[in-house]
């Protein structure tokens, strides 16, 4: 894939996933509260190799769309930039140092591994976004009870998502 | 400084991380705080237009418990109206309707006038700690920051952001949202917040243990504050226990309005408002 044609995708990949998340998503609410937050996909699927710099910018573009349509300020900017940023220390702990030679494709790596990377990169961003969006430590028993419950509801979209877009070509 | 360059160049990531995580965080604050920029709500021209097409596209799915909603409301006001037609408009409290052009209605509430617009919801989120309405009426249309939201049965929110054609409200919904409010039978007040534990479910605190309050009672707002008239519906009392500070109750309240189904509201101002905020200050300024 040259760089032109994986811009191209990287920002398709964008805007479908702010529009998924804004049109259809936001309008989701499982047991009343848990609202499945899908687009981390973009961040934990942007290319291994792809330059740093552009996605923490970009998932903090991508994140303050979220913030607009759902009035949290910054919330989800700032969580996603979180995650950006900690992408290939979890990169390390799920797959091992050989994902920096560019041998694994997240998408066609062993199940256990897609769950540990994925779980453990949705729950780190939901904690910080919730904790964010109380804006105080009053509600600590709430803030972990959505993000667990929401964590899991967007683990197994982005982990459904990984298996239908992304298993042949990436 | 070659050294301080490459310090730079080395953590730059950290760096664009650091500075993005607390614009991110400046601006969770600064909503927090009810002071919303502009750009980052959704007033704003982008998001309101995209709302209000999808308000447009889910109403049809909600028409059926809306049209249910409304007429029931119809009825209501129909017997509270023949009721205080009948006493000469003295002693039930009941809403006048008299409509005039492009939706403004100017009522009368026991006794005053009042202004009401008629709007609606374009967008309602109800399972977040600060939880906000947008409503499809803006500044062009009358609407102003502390004006309260009704549905048809009870209040809803507090108006606190407003664009040329749409505004938010603070939900009764948030942890942040205080109102007064007392009971029909008696004028001891206290104060309506919410736990952020349920939606059908509302706290009424610093309410004393003297006041006469029973499970099944009604509450109305107080009227003490300049946003909601007195008496106006809230909810009634479905639990009473006694609160950590002695002498004060801890009242569960289900609200009159279900949260998760709003589309038509009323936008309620006091005309008297401006004139009563005016004194205040004008008294707090002579201490």
């Amino acid at each position: 894939m040259n760089s032109s044609t994986q811009w191209l995708s990287i920002s398709g990949r964008f805007l479908a996933v702010l529009m998924l998340q804004i049109l259809v998503m936001d309008r989701i609410l499982l047991f009343g509260f848990a609202n499945p937050l899908m687009y981390c996909y973009f961040i934990l699927l942007y290319p291994l190799s792809g330059n740093r710099v552009w996605l923490i910018v970009s998932s903090f573009a991508l994140g303050l769309g979220v913030d607009i349509f759902n009035d949290t300020g910054g919330a989800h900017a700032a969580a996603s930039v979180f995650l950006a940023w900690i992408r290939p220390t979890l990169l390390n702990f799920s797959f091992g140092v050989s994902y920096q030679y560019n041998t694994v494709k997240i998408a066609n790596a062993p199940m256990g591994q897609q769950l540990i990377f994925v779980l453990s990169a949705v729950i780190l961003h939901h904690l910080v976004l919730f904790t964010l969006e109380a804006g105080s430590w009053a509600y600590w028993l709430l803030v972990l009870k959505s993000t667990l419950i929401t964590s899991l509801l967007s683990t197994v979209l982005i982990l459904t998502a990984f298996q239908f877009f992304n298993r042949k070509n990436t | 400084m070659q050294q301080i360059i490459e310090f730079f160049i080395r953590n730059k990531n950290f760096l664009l991380f650091l500075a993005l995580f607390s614009l991110g965080y400046a601006l969770t604050q600064k909503a927090h705080s009810g002071l919303y920029t502009r750009n980052i709500a959704s007033t704003n021209k982008i998001t309101g237009s995209v709302f209000s097409w999808l308000a447009d596209k889910s109403n049809y799915f909600a028409l059926r418990e809306q049209n249910e909603e409304l007429s029931a409301a119809n009825a209501q006001l129909l017997v509270q109206y023949y009721k205080s037609k009948q006493d000469n408009q003295d002693s039930i409290p009941g809403i006048n309707l008299e409509l005039s052009g492009n939706g403004v209605v100017i009522d009368t509430f026991e006794g005053r006038s009042l202004n009401i617009i008629r709007a609606h919801v374009i967008n309602n989120n109800y399972h977040r700690l600060k939880n906000t309405l947008t409503i499809d009426k803006g500044s062009i249309d009358g609407v102003v920051p502390d004006m309260g939201v009704s549905s048809p049965v009870g209040i809803v929110g507090i108006i606190t952001h407003v664009s040329e054609h749409f505004s938010v409200a603070q939900s009764v919904l948030n942890t942040n949202s205080r109102v007064v409010v007392k009971s029909k039978n008696s004028d001891h007040f206290g104060t309506l917040v919410w736990d952020g534990e349920r939606i059908d479910q509302l706290l009424l605190t610093e309410i004393p243990k003297i006041a006469p309050l029973s499970i099944g009672d009604s509450l109305v707002t107080d009227g003490k504050s300049t946003i909601f008239p007195r008496g106006w519906p809230v909810g009634t009392v479905t639990d009473i226990k006694p609160a950590k500070a002695q002498d004060y109750l801890e009242v569960s309240v289900r609200p009159y309005t279900d949260m998760s189904s709003l589309y038509h509201v009323f936008l309620i101002q006091r005309p008297e408002a401006q004139e009563i905020q005016e004194l205040e200050t004008l008294s707090q300024n002579e201490f």
